[in-house]
């Protein structure tokens, strides 16, 4: 008994492996929220007209409306005056290439592990890294303009192609959708903007890693994918933050659109400062990301692995309007220390024989809070949908709690809804078996969770499976007997 | 090679060994045999140091090295093997994935090189020849959806792969049919050599007419009442343990 | 927050205080001026919180917009015992068989009730009766119903509680035969009624108990609120089943509350197929270790019909066995509603909780909207749940339909067969037979399968 729960605590005990402040002049804006805020915001990024209205509405709703209290989680009061909106690394005059970028960036992006030269050789992917806020290298624009691919920083895209942008932004998830929904609307400082012509495969993983950096900086990132007729894209986001005191908040906004017989694949692996044994610090991760199945045959998929944050209040959800449209939500949420995570999905049921499949594997260690939250919304005309979703808990010590809280509504008798949910620890028969193999403890628990995740990663892709996997050790180290 | 000195163990407060002396020399196979709740498992698992079952008296050297100042890997890595009585189902993990882990974990700790991926499954291969397992065992979960004679074939498979100095069965044959008990047996009998050693564990004397034992013992209440041959085992099975137990109640005077 | 808020709709608040003038008497009368206290908190406790509206998640699919809409009037009449010993004569409770304890508009009616000779250790009779022999005294009443304050049915009870069964089972002793108590409805005492159950069962103490809900008359609407208090000793022993047959004018709310200590064990089985709304709510507290507890129900709905289950149960102890079963069967436009929370504390090590619930479908036109839930705080647990929303399974229809069974009879065997698994739970065969028979019955009613 007590041994076992030494090792927990050894276990438990793991620092974060990615915690520095690169230092580089930002030019931060005072903190506080006001309409002239946003302007300013507008302004700097010289948007047109209808962009800074539709910013100023959003922020005229936010201001009406309460924070959330329903998720199962606990923080002190968010002084939404005392953060600073606007924070843009300098610059003396854009980068052409890698070359151009400052140095000090690219370090920090090799200390994460991400030598983008490497990176665009073997892995052949785009990276559209986002540096507080504003994108500072964009690779393989080249291959992506043959294809026809649009693949830039939404601040770009604005100018480039209003039309899409006024299309489509807030057209998934309105600025009336949610607090911090609003709030993103308002000030969203950049994020990537995505737009795959009909009847393209776009030729390459997509791929963007945040990073969070400069003090009391809340991000607000807005993605926009869109996918017309016929098309594919596979899009992967990835992230570390640098070790801070203070709570950090982030409220990113991401919209997915794909019309007829178009599918769309987000990957994220999140991995930000989840704070310290104490719940001090710690990035406070509220996102709003909601994919519209707009077309027939249209599909949409979600995988994240989520190990990083204090705190983490997330639904990537598929609203399958398209008949026969199909969504899909795969996830691994791990927290540990005192992190907590009210996360899962929302698919509503619209079109005729949609589908729906959610896979949930929870992870708590530590003193860690998970829980799960689900909605399967089956509507009137969504004749013979289908949803199947799985949701399973695996408890590691005994300070750490797994909840589970689907919502099942259904209006139409055609429609099948099945839930399965199961909670369950880490035998310890398991990890004795393993270490009469001569396998070590850590290792044991690491080949256990890792296989209970399987289902997961197998959606991911390669790479980041791997790295999903490194990251899901690395959060765990320390935590079973 | 093994050498149990008055070990006295138990679970929490209930005391289960009481007083085992038992020597196994290098190539020798030994059976323990009793009734139900003698104290058989108890002795594999603190032999293999399973959380939960304390010590309070006795040693127990293993090629000199104080067996229970190790963890249950380090006793793996010394070459201490334990086929279980109820093999675990880990889900999710491949059994190849599981067995490389194994394999390598075990030669690290012997200062041997590591196996690639080819001479992992070139052994692998070779090993599985001996007990006739299908491919596709490989690919499954470890354990997971195996009848129970596939759990048992598994873990003499695994035996055959780690390569230990002293095996410890542990009911092997419970669940078994007679086929399968064959070669399950014939598995274990291959891997016999002058320098490694067997503790066969069971419960009835059918395994013992494939797996011969040098010696026999009866374990009761704790303690070894009683060592004999390889006969041993057929009279128990003919004339129960009554008569030992009566034999080992009465004065030693009589 | 924020200091005394007017309520909006103040009507029906207000309506039931004077409801509240209008009964003190009577009130007097019947439990006697000690309780007056415990009445008025709960009234004023009531009329802060008004009824709940679809703003309180644990009411988000069920509104009460007809139950506020409910003038509450009450008389105090004699009952038509002629008329009610019709209905009597045709329960499926033989009286030889039960005890039968029958309660007309909330109050006994000790003519047409049986109770057989008990053994020593046993109080058998209806609450009024216990609080005026001093077995109930002000302090011990709503001890149970702890943490129900996010229920304001729980208050208004308090405050209006009129009687039912009051059960007490010493040590070691078995309560001589079921317990079959009847709630009837005659329609002639207004349309409010507040049943009030009490459960004390000893250690080792074991009973069973039938509580049946009908109407004599269908005629206008009717508010039914009842509470049931039980306390199940050291390895008692208590199955409980409940039959709720009321008519669709009628909104039917019954609260249950069960604490539990150490090696107790309790079947509880609620057969849901009448009332217009009804809403029933199970709060089981696991208090003591090794306990095992079944909570089982069936629902069974048509016309317009509303039935919403809620349940709690915690886990407070190690090593406690849980098991949450509730089917659904749901024609026409009705809808169910179905909320499962298990929740285990840090010290509920070793706890196995499981929690089905599943419905089928008969027509397009009906809703479900189910909410599994598990709150988990230890870590060495077993706790699965699932959920169920679809329509008959056609392999199997198509399977006994290629044998020559004809299509109707078909579905008719599948959907029995659903609703056996919950029937087939309950233990004592007497009233098994009876409530399959119920429940065949109700199903040959409903419109899909005629």
């Amino acid at each position: 008994m007590s041994s076992s729960t030494d090792t927990i605590d050894k276990l438990v005990k793991n620092e974060y492996k990615y915690g520095w402040t690169t230092e580089i002049e930002s030019e931060t804006l005072d903190a506080g929220l006001n309409e002239d805020v946003v302007r300013f915001i507008s302004a700097k990024k010289n948007e047109p007209e209808f962009m800074l209205e539709w910013r100023l509405r959003a922020f005229r709703h936010w201001e009406k409306m309460a924070e959330p209290k329903w998720p199962h989680v606990h923080y002190p009061p968010i002084d939404f005056q005392a953060i600073s909106y606007y924070s843009a690394p300098k610059k003396k005059e854009g980068p052409k290439s890698l070359d151009e970028v400052d140095p000090k960036l690219l370090e920090t992006y090799e200390k994460l592990g991400i030598p983008l030269e490497e990176q665009k050789m073997l892995a052949g992917v785009a990276v559209d890294a986002v540096f507080d806020s504003v994108s500072v290298a964009t690779t393989f624009k080249e291959t992506l303009q043959k294809a026809g691919v649009v693949f830039c920083p939404i601040s770009e895209a604005v100018h480039s192609h209003p039309e899409l942008v006024e299309k489509y932004i807030g057209s998934v998830v309105p600025y009336t959708d949610n607090f911090y929904a609003a709030l993103n609307s308002a000030v969203f400082s950049d994020g990537s903007f995505v737009w795959i012509p009909k009847g393209t495969r776009c030729p390459m993983e997509l791929s963007t890693y945040f990073r969070i950096n400069a003090r009391n900086t809340g991000q607000f990132e807005r993605t926009l994918i869109i996918c017309e007729e016929g098309s594919y894209v596979s899009y992967l986001e990835g992230c570390t933050a640098p070790m801070r005191d203070e709570n950090q908040l982030h409220a990113a906004v991401v919209e997915l659109v794909a019309h007829t017989d178009a599918e769309i694949k987000y990957s994220t692996v999140q991995n930000w400062y989840p704070g310290d044994e104490e719940g001090r610090g710690g990035i406070y991760n509220f996102v709003t990301k909601r994919g519209l199945c707009k077309g027939p045959r249209s599909k949409i998929s979600w995988t994240q692995v989520e190990t990083g944050s204090a705190i983490t209040w997330k639904y990537p959800s598929v609203i399958l309007q398209g008949d026969d449209s199909i969504g899909e939500f795969y996830s691994v949420a791990v927290t540990n220390l005192k992190q907590q995570a009210d996360t899962g999905t929302k698919m509503v049921h619209i079109g005729k024989n949609t589908r729906s499949t959610i896979v949930s594997k929870g992870i708590s260690a530590g003193r860690g809070q998970n829980s799960y939250r689900g909605l399967v919304q089956i509507h009137k005309n969504a004749t013979n949908a289908r949803n199947f979703s799985q949701c399973d808990s695996m408890l590691i010590g005994d300070q750490c709690g797994a909840h589970t809280f689907p919502y099942i509504e259904l209006k139409n008798s055609s429609a099948k809804v099945e839930h399965e949910a199961t909670t369950s620890k880490i035998g310890e028969d398991q990890i004795f078996y393993c270490n009469q193999r001569g396998i070590e403890t850590q290792d044991a628990v690491n080949m256990i969770v890792n296989g209970y995740c399987k289902e997961v990663f197998q959606q991911l892709p390669m790479e980041f499976a791997v790295e999903a996997q490194k990251l899901l050790n690395v959060s765990l180290e320390g935590s079973v007997g | 090679m093994l050498e149990i000195k008055n070990l006295v163990a138990g679970v929490e407060d209930n005391q289960i060994l009481n007083g085992i002396d038992l020597k196994i020399n290098p190539g020798e196979v030994h059976a323990i045999m009793g009734p139900n709740g003698s104290g058989k498992s108890t002795l594999a698992q603190v032999l293999a140091g399973r959380d939960g079952y304390e010590v309070h008296e006795g040693e127990v050297l293993f090629d000199g090295k104080d067996l229970l100042d190790l963890a249950p890997e380090e006793r793996a890595g010394e070459g201490l093997f334990l086929a279980f009585q109820y093999p675990v189902e880990i889900p999710g993990v491949n059994t190849t994935y599981f067995l490389k882990s194994a394999v390598n974990a075990v030669r690290k700790y012997r200062g041997l090189p590591e196996l690639d991926s080819t001479e992992f499954l070139k052994l692998v291969r070779e090993k599985m020849k001996i007990l006739e397992l299908p491919q596709s065992f490989l690919k499954r979960p470890v354990n997971e959806g195996f009848s129970g004679g596939e759990k048992k074939r598994n873990e003499i498979f695994q035996m055959a792969m780690l390569e230990p100095k002293l095996a410890v069965l542990d009911e092997t044959d419970s669940g078994l049919d007679i086929d399968a008990l064959k070669a399950v047996a014939e598995g274990v009998n291959r891997l016999r050599s002058p320098d490694r050693s067997q503790l066969v564990i069971t419960h009835y004397q059918r395994l013992l007419d494939y797996i011969v034992p040098d010696f026999v013992h009866v374990l009761y209440k704790g303690k070894i009442i009683h060592t004999g041959g390889k006969e041993l085992a057929l009279e128990l099975e003919e004339r129960g343990y009554d008569w030992i137990i009566k034999e080992h109640n009465e004065p030693v005077t009589a | 927050m924020s200091t005394v808020t007017v309520k909006e709709d103040q009507s029906s608040s207000s309506a039931y205080a004077e409801l509240f003038e209008s009964m003190s008497s009577y009130f007097g009368e019947l439990t006697g001026s000690e309780f007056m206290q415990f009445r008025q908190r709960g009234l004023d406790h009531f009329l802060k919180s008004g009824f709940p509206t679809t703003r309180d998640e644990d009411w988000r699919f069920t509104s009460l917009k007809t139950l506020e809409s409910i003038k509450p009037v009450w008389k105090n009449t004699e009952p038509d015992t002629g008329a009610v010993r019709q209905i009597i004569d045709t329960l499926p409770f033989n009286d030889s068989q039960f005890n039968r304890m029958v309660f007309i508009d909330g109050q006994y009616c000790e003519s047409l009730s049986t109770i057989h000779d008990q053994p020593e250790g046993v109080d058998l009779m209806p609450v009024s009766a216990a609080i005026r022999l001093g077995l109930v005294r002000e302090e011990e009443i709503g001890q149970y119903t702890c943490d129900s304050h996010s229920n304001s049915f729980v208050p208004l009870n308090d405050a209006f509680f009129q009687d039912g069964l009051f059960l007490r089972a010493a040590k070691g002793v078995e309560v001589h035969k079921p317990v079959h108590v009847v709630y009837l409805a005659s329609g002639l005492a207004g349309n409010v009624q507040f049943p009030r159950q009490m459960i004390l069962m000893g250690e080792q103490a074991k009973a069973t108990i039938i509580e049946e809900h009908r109407h004599v008359s269908v005629d206008g609407p009717l508010f039914k609120n009842a509470v049931s208090e039980i306390f199940l000793g050291d390895q008692s022993h208590l199955e409980c089943v409940k039959l709720q047959l009321e008519p669709e004018s009628s909104q039917h709310f019954g609260s249950y509350f069960i604490q539990a200590t150490k090696e107790a064990s309790f079947l509880l089985h609620s057969f849901d197929v009448g009332a217009g709304l009804s809403r029933n709510s199970f709060k089981a507290m696991l208090n003591g270790q090794n306990i095992n507890g079944v909570l089982n129900g069936l629902y069974i709905t048509r016309g317009k019909q509303l039935s919403d289950h809620h349940m709690i149960v915690e886990h407070n102890q190690p090593s406690c066995e849980s098991h949450e079963y509730f089917n659904g069967i749901l024609d026409d436009k009705s809808k169910a509603v179905f909320h499962g929370r298990i929740h285990v504390d840090q010290k509920g090590q070793k706890t196995d909780a499981k929690q089905t619930n599943k419905n089928i479908l008969l027509t397009d036109d009906v809703v479900v909207d189910t909410k599994p839930q598990l709150e988990i705080y230890a870590d060495d647990v077993k706790c699965t749940h699932g959920a169920t929303v679809g329509q008959l399974d056609d392999e199997a229809q198509f399977y006994l339909q290629a044998r020559g069974i004809p299509r109707r009879q078909a579905r008719k065997m599948l959907i029995h067969a659903f609703a056996s698994e919950i029937v087939d739970r309950i233990q004592n065969e007497l009233i098994r037979e009876q409530v399959d028979r119920i429940v065949w019955d109700t199903l040959d009613e409903l419109p899909s399968l005629k």
